[in-house]
């Protein structure tokens, strides 16, 4: 006897009407609406069973009787439908239940992959980026970023040194399939300490088929006479597996200013990617390599030794060192190698219960070069090697009585190793740090309508540093009283070396709630955030040479926590959709970075600024960001994004580097459905900051034969300014898409506030890219 | 509800096993850290000044400290020679001035006169570059009537240009800005 039932894989119902065939007795019989057959008369031995229904694909199963209980048998839809459910599970899915979340469009990662990734995300509402220069562009979400912002490479944070203002985030444009971003602290999952966000960058999830695509892609700049190739070859087959690879290569020479050249600002980026795996409907796994390399030229004048290296640039218009044109990256100039290999394993089980696990390791090596003497100038002055490896797994239960909760652990052993050859004191030092966190998640779905999703997430991080002190600081700083057991030994330099061990744990937690509307969706957040101090806040302790600025890290700091609230209400749906989101956070013990109590390093004679990292007892955050679009008619579509933050203490202090209000449109113009034909005129207004912290200082010019003493004004941020570009994009031919892009039409001469080399020099001008593209 | 239970045990038994082999195969241990001895910041500068009359002063600046006076007799011409040193380490001070004339292309000492009826050009046994350029490491000043005043002090590394009369118009960056008070009597 064999009692059996048949069941659908995916959504755990019954399949009524399958057919069902012992192929060695020739029996057949179909199953009824419970699912359930029942063959009497089979005797021990060992049987192959047919499984045939119209929708799904036929399956064949072996059976040895006799078994004693119901055997559940399942069956899959046929491909294309797996294919949608495949595809529409991880395409398009929000990675929250209730977050405020933002995806950008797959021509807005084409637009920008001969650019930074920053650029790229820099068009969502929110985002806006701090740059050093052209060509180190880093994220920054209602005007926070570093280690208050969390990039997510499928499913696992980057980790890249990050927190410095002049770290770019080491990862391709062209690597980034899917690039969305969650506001606030709600995606737990990935972290209870993100004030700005969570920048999710997840890879395609491959078609069922068997097929082979790819493009080549290769485009001129005129600024820097940039050229870029770009290839990317996806092959797929019904069986689900697939492989593929992707690379980039951009090589830019020295970019310009409308009136000047800006000396030494050329870049070069390679980024290579393989993958392999297999998407089935139950299991999926992936097996991914990236390789990511970045040579950027520091802009010359930027390179100043003192401060009055500083005052002077600033009374200049022009930058005070311009050479000749050159594709050459001489110093100052930094280079980035990332290496990250990723495993991830997927298994979905009946009723929507799902499990993941996923390993990264990744390499980040980050050397800096500096303007030096004899055999040093070849030597790089910062070279720091972090090593991490993670590993996560996730897991979501089933749904049941309108509850459903989720779970996970995840992780992490990093290594940071200084290179001592560089014959330079080192600004980060020798560690060891593990990190464990467990997030729990549930989800409360009563109807369709409404949605409440609570989060809890417990971290614990544990910091084992060796560095060395100078005596003379040691003891400045009062370490000589509180931290005196932590001296392993006295250098022959006039050091300590310590040993400083740092545990913290982190509590956090996250509250929304999502109501669906006749028109539209609100979604309410609440968001409470404990973040430990990185590395850089504890242990800095260097000369930053593009900004003569000296930055010490303090062996005092303790976490910060507060709470972010953010609303939300959007109407997505007609011709006309709107998202506007509100956010407020206060932050208790907010670490910055601000001038020292003297503002100047006395003992070198002021030449240098000294940065110290200090808790502020609290910030209070708030900003509005507008999502906007208007489908005019059939030809034509307008949208808006507009973002607007401040930051100031509970004094009511400003913070430095917060983004002023700026509002990007566009206007697409599209002649006609059948053409692929597209026009697009955008326009971006950034306001001038007025809300500036003073960090002014007074320095001695000499002029005309006389020292006069005048304010030199750091503080003050750069005029308003309006931007306009200009694409046309269309088919050439067949397969091949042709697109020319015009940025800064009016070659504007402008400044940008959250350029940290403004003072040096002003942004580039005009730039007119050719871009042709083959598809196959 | 007991078919649940036991996928989640199976789950996390296998997730957990994964995670202990990890921890087993990573070394937690790292070695000592070497300290790091920095040789190249100036600390020091030194002039040399040799009075027409064959007396020599050296008037020296440490890090931390103020630039001392400069005592020239009026209406003589003085040779003073100028040089950087990284007295980090009291009992080995490097002589950062030898690597200043093997890279004469790329330095190029810079002097700014307030008040004081001085001028200062270079000597003619200066250090010169490939263009034959003097660098300002010995220099001659020659003093007039008694006065007071500054004299500002630069050492340029990587300069555009090496003629100008302000320091914006040379271009590079400052390696050392010193004021000099000089008396002349």
């Amino acid at each position: 006897m064999l009692f059996g039932e048949v069941f659908d894989v995916h959504e755990n119902l019954a399949l009524e009407q399958v057919k069902v065939t012992v192929v060695e007795t020739n029996q057949q019989l179909s199953t009824n609406a419970e699912g359930k057959f029942l063959f009497r008369e089979l005797c021990k031995g060992q049987y192959t069973l047919l499984f045939e229904h119209p929708d799904c694909v036929s399956v064949t199963q072996k059976q040895t009787l006799p078994v004693t209980s119901l055997k559940r048998y399942f069956l899959e839809h046929h491909i294309n439908e797996l294919e949608e459910i495949i595809v529409s599970e991880t395409s398009e899915k929000n990675t929250t239940k209730t977050g405020i979340e933002r995806r950008l469009t797959e021509g807005e990662i084409k637009r920008f992959r001969a650019q930074n990734l920053g650029d790229a995300l820099a068009q969502l509402s929110g985002v806006s980026s701090i740059k050093t220069g052209n060509a180190i562009v880093k994220p920054m979400v209602h005007g926070v970023t570093g280690s208050r912002l969390a990039i997510v490479n499928d499913g696992i944070r980057l980790q890249d040194h990050e927190w410095g203002a002049d770290h770019a985030p080491s990862i391709d444009v062209n690597a980034a399939d899917q690039v969305q971003l969650i506001k606030g602290a709600s995606a737990l999952k990935y972290g209870g300490d993100v004030l700005g966000g969570v920048l999710e960058i997840t890879p395609k999830t491959h078609r069922l088929k068997d097929s082979l695509i790819g493009a080549l892609t290769t485009g001129y700049s005129s600024q820097g006479q940039g050229g870029y190739l770009l290839t990317n070859l996806t092959k797929t087959y019904t069986s689900g597996a697939f492989f593929g690879g992707a690379t980039s290569i951009k090589n830019a020479g020295d970019f310009s200013h409308p009136d000047y050249a800006l000396s030494n600002t050329g870049n070069r980026e390679q980024h290579a990617q393989v993958f392999f795996g297999r998407n089935k409907i139950t299991k999926k796994w992936r097996v991914d390599y990236r390789f990511y390399q970045k040579e950027a030229g520091i802009l010359s004048s930027a390179h100043v030794g003192t401060v009055g290296d500083i005052a002077r640039a600033l009374e200049s218009d022009q930058p005070l060192s311009t050479l000749p044109w050159t594709r050459r990256i001489n110093n100052p100039r930094q280079q980035t190698t990332h290496h990250n290999v990723s495993f991830r394993y997927d298994r979905r089980l009946e009723n929507q219960v799902k499990w993941d696990l996923l390993y990264t390791y990744q390499s980040n090596n980050r050397k800096e070069f500096d303007i030096r003497r004899g055999e040093y100038n070849d030597r790089a002055a910062l070279d720091i090697l972090l090593q991490s490896h993670d590993l996560v797994t996730n897991y979501q239960t089933a749904a049941k009585n309108d509850f459903q909760w989720s779970t996970g652990f995840s992780a992490q052993l990093q290594d940071n190793f200084s290179d001592p050859s560089t014959g330079v004191r080192r600004l980060i030092p020798d560690y060891l740090r593990y990190k464990f966190g467990l997030y729990w998640i549930n989800q409360y779905v009563p109807s369709n309508d409404f949605t409440a999703e609570l989060g809890l997430r417990f971290d614990y991080d544990y910091l084992d540093t060796q560095k060395f002190y100078k005596i003379a600081i040691w003891n400045d700083r009062g370490y000589n009283q509180d931290f005196a057991s932590t001296i392993v030994s006295t250098g022959n330099a006039g050091n300590y070396l310590t040993r400083q061990i740092k545990k913290f744990a982190n509590f956090s937690a996250s509250l929304g709630v999502k109501q669906k509307l006749d028109k539209g969706t609100v979604r309410v957040n609440l968001g409470y955030i404990t973040r430990a101090p990185n590395p850089a806040e504890l242990f800095s302790d260097g000369l930053h040479h593009a900004l003569a600025t000296i930055e010490l890290g303090d062996l005092r700091l303790t976490q910060e926590r507060g709470l972010k609230a953010l609303l939300s209400i959007e109407k997505q749906t007609g011709v006309f959709t709107y998202a506007l989101t509100g956010h407020y956070s206060s932050i208790a013990d907010y670490i910055v970075l601000q001038p020292g109590e003297a503002g100047f390093d006395q003992a070198r004679n002021s030449a240098f600024l000294v940065r110290e990292y200090v808790q502020l007892p609290r910030v209070n955050t708030q900003g509005i960001d507008l999502d906007l679009s208007y489908q005019i008619s059939s030809q034509f579509q307008y949208k808006t994004t507009a973002s607007w933050v401040s930051i100031k203490t509970a004094e009511g202090t400003p913070l430095i580097d917060v983004p002023p209000l700026n509002v990007n449109q566009e206007l697409q113009f599209r002649p006609t459905k059948e053409k692929p034909l597209r026009l697009s005129l955008r326009n971006q207004f950034v306001a001038q900051q007025k809300q500036v912290p003073d960090f002014n200082f007074e320095y001695n010019f000499f002029e005309d034969g006389n020292i006069s003493s005048r304010l030199v004004d750091i503080s003050t941020a750069p005029k308003a300014y309006h931007l306009m570009d200009f694409s046309i994009e269309t088919k050439a031919w067949d397969r091949v898409d042709i697109s020319l892009t015009a940025e800064n039409i009016f070659n504007i001469d402008y400044r940008n506030y959250l350029n940290r080399l403004r003072y040096f020099a002003g942004e580039t001008g005009r730039n007119i890219r050719l871009e042709l593209s083959y598809i196959f | 509800m007991k078919n649940f239970i036991q996928t989640t045990y199976t789950h996390i038994s296998h997730t957990a096993t994964v995670f202990a082999l990890t921890l087993l195969f990573i070394q937690c241990k790292k070695d000592s850290p070497e300290e790091i001895n920095e040789e190249e910041v100036i600390n020091s500068v030194t002039l040399t000044v040799t009075a027409a009359d064959g007396s020599s002063n050296d008037y020296t600046w440490n890090e931390g400290e103020s630039e001392p006076t400069i005592t020239l007799a009026a209406n003589t011409t003085s040779n003073v020679s100028i040089h950087f040193y990284d007295a980090s380490d009291a009992s080995d001070v490097e002589d950062i001035t030898e690597e200043v004339i093997e890279e004469a292309d790329e330095h190029f000492v810079f002097y700014q006169i307030s008040s004081a009826s001085l001028s200062i050009a270079a000597a003619s046994n200066d250090v010169e570059d490939s263009d034959g350029t003097s660098i300002n490491l010995k220099t001659e000043w020659t003093a007039a009537g008694a006065s007071t005043g500054t004299v500002r002090v630069y050492l340029i590394h990587e300069p555009t240009s090496k003629t100008g009369t302000s320091r914006g118009e040379l271009g590079g960056s400052t390696d050392i800005e010193l004021d000099f008070p000089v008396t002349i009597q």
